[in-house]
């Protein structure tokens, strides 16, 4: 194929909106070297290329912080969650329309929590915490005026559905010291990192206060807040 | 962590089979593509979302998506051009979820006598392309950063980003426009 390289004013425009795709082996072979040959005769278009080249290999670097480890530590647990009923739905219902890559389920509730979380501040928390430690009380209200422990404790539910403690790490926190701090208070992790870095904890019954106050004095953690008052201990019958 | 170092970037063959294994349901597999795409998905988020916690939220619910969706590939485009896909529309859904549009994060300081002149002139050319970069609009932004960076073709870009090929042509046409502009005090170096 021979190519003039005197080119009009389009065609020499319609080269130089190549020049990126020439720049990343993306062109078509024949294409591509029409355009070398054409870059080899026109000084702009070579200028043109330099200068991109430059802004090429001058990307710049990634911010520092970013934990691939720690943030696929964190999905995996939630692949559990989701595997069963994504894998199912195909063989239950063939003829429904296949989802657009990027369309969501209904949110589970810990992801409507964590989504919450994203989009509010610590003072919502707060908050929140404040709105759950009220209703707590005000629903042992009852079996405290009868002065016995009612048979039937509604607040279980409650505290199942809500984490008891909110944690942030400090950046330089040790995994190792981090796991055997929620190994020795029995506690886990429910949910988190939020946008601001929490995370949410569950505490086993009666460990709460000792968690919070190991964790306030744990110099990893930043801050530590309890979500719902603690579970009372049972009388003896 | 070094993302960059520690980050391999998978071969398409390698990557088509792996996401065949996670569609079947193996989690070894899944974490492979994943650690293979995290750096990427990293670096193409970053001109989006200047957040290291929300970048990698967004990378985790991409991820998620791949592994919910694996099944539903059918292979009409690149396995990347999928992925990056399902990134970039989770990237605007985060951005709109936002109550407050993000600060830019803040120029790590360089300690300029520690470096040689030449580190130095790089890092700084790095720093004004970063910059130009983030003035443009977010879909130029993005256009350039998915043909330089990570060397996509028009079409897979058109693909990623659900647009015609011609508005990706223009936008890359104004994106260009605008830097060579932006970068103007930068020319000595560029040269």
């Amino acid at each position: 194929m021979s190519t003039s390289t005197v080119l009009s004013a389009s065609e020499h425009q319609a080269m130089q909106e190549l020049l990126p795709c020439l720049l990343t082996g993306t062109l078509a072979a024949d294409v591509a070297a029409r355009l070398e040959q054409h870059v080899q005769a026109c000084s702009d278009c070579r200028a043109e290329l330099a200068w991109q080249r430059t802004v090429q290999e001058s990307e710049p670097a990634l911010p520092a912080g970013l934990d691939m480890e720690g943030a696929l530590a964190r999905l995996l647990p939630q692949l559990e969650d989701q595997a069963v009923p994504a894998r199912l739905q195909p063989s239950l219902s063939p003829a429904a329309p296949a989802l657009q890559p990027g369309a969501r389920r209904r949110p589970t509730r810990l992801q409507r929590w964590r989504a919450w979380l994203a989009q509010h501040h610590w003072q919502r928390w707060a908050m929140g915490a404040q709105f759950a430690a009220i209703a707590l009380l005000v629903l042992q209200l009852p079996a405290l005026q009868h002065g016995a422990a009612p048979a039937y404790q509604a607040l279980g539910n409650g505290a199942a559905s809500m984490p008891d403690v909110l944690v942030v790490f400090k950046a330089d926190a040790r995994l190792d010291d981090i796991q055997q701090l929620l190994r020795r208070h029995a506690a886990q992790i429910v949910g988190g990192p939020t946008v601001t870095g929490a995370y949410m904890l569950e505490v086993a019954p009666r460990q709460q206060t000792a968690l919070l106050a190991a964790l306030q004095a744990d110099p990893a953690v930043a801050s530590a807040a309890a979500l719902t008052a603690e579970a009372p201990v049972e009388p003896p019958r | 962590m070094q993302v960059g170092g520690r980050t391999r970037v998978l071969e398409e063959q390698d990557e088509t089979a792996l996401l065949r294994r996670v569609g079947a349901g193996d989690r070894v597999a899944f974490q492979a593509l994943y650690r293979g795409y995290f750096g990427r998905l990293a670096r193409f988020l970053d001109r989006m979302i200047r957040n290291v916690a929300l970048i990698e939220e967004v990378i985790n619910d991409t991820m998620l998506v791949v592994w919910q969706k694996a099944d539903s590939f059918d292979g009409s485009c690149k396995l990347s051009t999928w992925i990056f896909g399902i990134a970039y529309r989770q990237a605007l859904k985060a951005l709109n979820g936002l109550d407050e549009p993000l600060e830019a994060a803040q120029d790590q300081c360089v300690a300029e006598g520690d470096q040689p002149e030449q580190l130095l002139q790089t890092r700084q050319l790095e720093d004004g392309v970063g910059r130009a970069l983030a003035s443009l609009p977010l879909e130029q932004r993005v256009v350039v950063s998915l043909t330089y960076y990570h060397g996509m073709a028009y079409q897979e870009i058109a693909d990623t980003m659900g647009c015609p090929l011609n508005t990706v042509k223009t936008r890359m046409f104004h994106a260009r426009l605008k830097l060579k502009d932006i970068l103007s005090e930068h020319r000595e170096e560029m040269r």
